[in-house]
């Protein structure tokens, strides 16, 4: 379990799963600035070694196709198996035929997805 | 350049590149270091650590890299950016040692807490699951 000094806010700690490392720095930092802790995994595998361990992660926002594979897919078959509490939002130009509480298509504008993110955990 | 010259220039740097492949040890050490006061960027490789560099606006005026990884980005500083600090650290309690010591030198000036609760927490979660 995570030690309290680390969860450092009081607001819920999303998990950004997002391979490209430009895209991924430019949301989390936004996510950050609007008050989110968040956590930053850059593949499926990472994403999930990061559910093991903390308990406190709210939502999940994935990316599906990275490094050339359909990891999101994998990951959020995981999450529905193992953390079902987990809300999870799929960021992607590819349409999701697993069941998540909602999705945006790339590009998107950060405020859209702030939007999202709000509605789906209902702050 | 002593010390204190070291803390002082360290001490106007508000942004760190932390270039760690565990995404365990990156996230912890990413989040203790935010508490100090640093806005933390995350890269999980070499490749990674050089788009942020090349590519982003950022001022990253220091680097906290794990060993492996940060001998392949600090050839690349010291031609492109010689006034950014590489800390290397080879091992996570290193690494929350460094994370420690650039607190003390960071925006807050001071640790949140003991950098070995820190090395701690990231045995235990390694030990726990993550790859």
């Amino acid at each position: 379990m995570v030690p309290a000094e680390i969860v450092s806010g009081r607001d819920p700690v999303l998990l950004v799963v997002e391979d490209e490392v430009l895209i991924r720095l430019s949301v989390c930092d936004f996510l950050r600035d609007e008050g989110f802790t968040v956590i930053e995994a850059g593949n499926a595998d990472d994403a999930l070694a990061v559910l093991n361990v903390r308990g406190d992660i709210a939502l999940v926002l994935t990316d599906l196709n990275m490094s050339g594979a359909m990891e999101g897919v994998r990951l959020i078959r995981e999450i529905r198996r193992s953390y079902p509490a987990i809300k999870v939002i799929t960021a992607s130009a590819y349409q999701v035929t697993e069941p998540v509480e909602a999705t945006i298509t790339k590009p998107y504008s950060l405020d859209r997805l702030l939007a999202i993110i709000k509605s789906v955990l209902d702050l | 350049m002593n010390n204190a010259a070291i803390r002082s220039e360290i001490r106007e740097a508000v942004t760190l590149l932390l270039l760690e492949q565990e995404v365990i040890v990156r996230a912890s050490l990413a989040e203790y270091l935010r508490s100090c006061g640093y806005r933390v960027l995350e890269a999980r490789s070499a490749a990674e650590a050089l788009t942020i560099l090349q590519e982003s606006s950022e001022n990253i005026r220091v680097v906290l890299s794990g060993a492996q990884n940060g001998f392949r980005l600090s050839g690349w500083l010291k031609a492109n950016r010689p006034k950014v600090k590489l800390v290397l650290a080879a091992t996570p309690e290193r690494a929350a040692q460094a994370a420690a010591g650039l607190c003390d030198a960071g925006p807050h000036g001071k640790r949140p807490y003991d950098p070995q609760l820190l090395a701690q927490k990231i045995r235990a979660h390694l030990a726990r699951g993550g790859s």
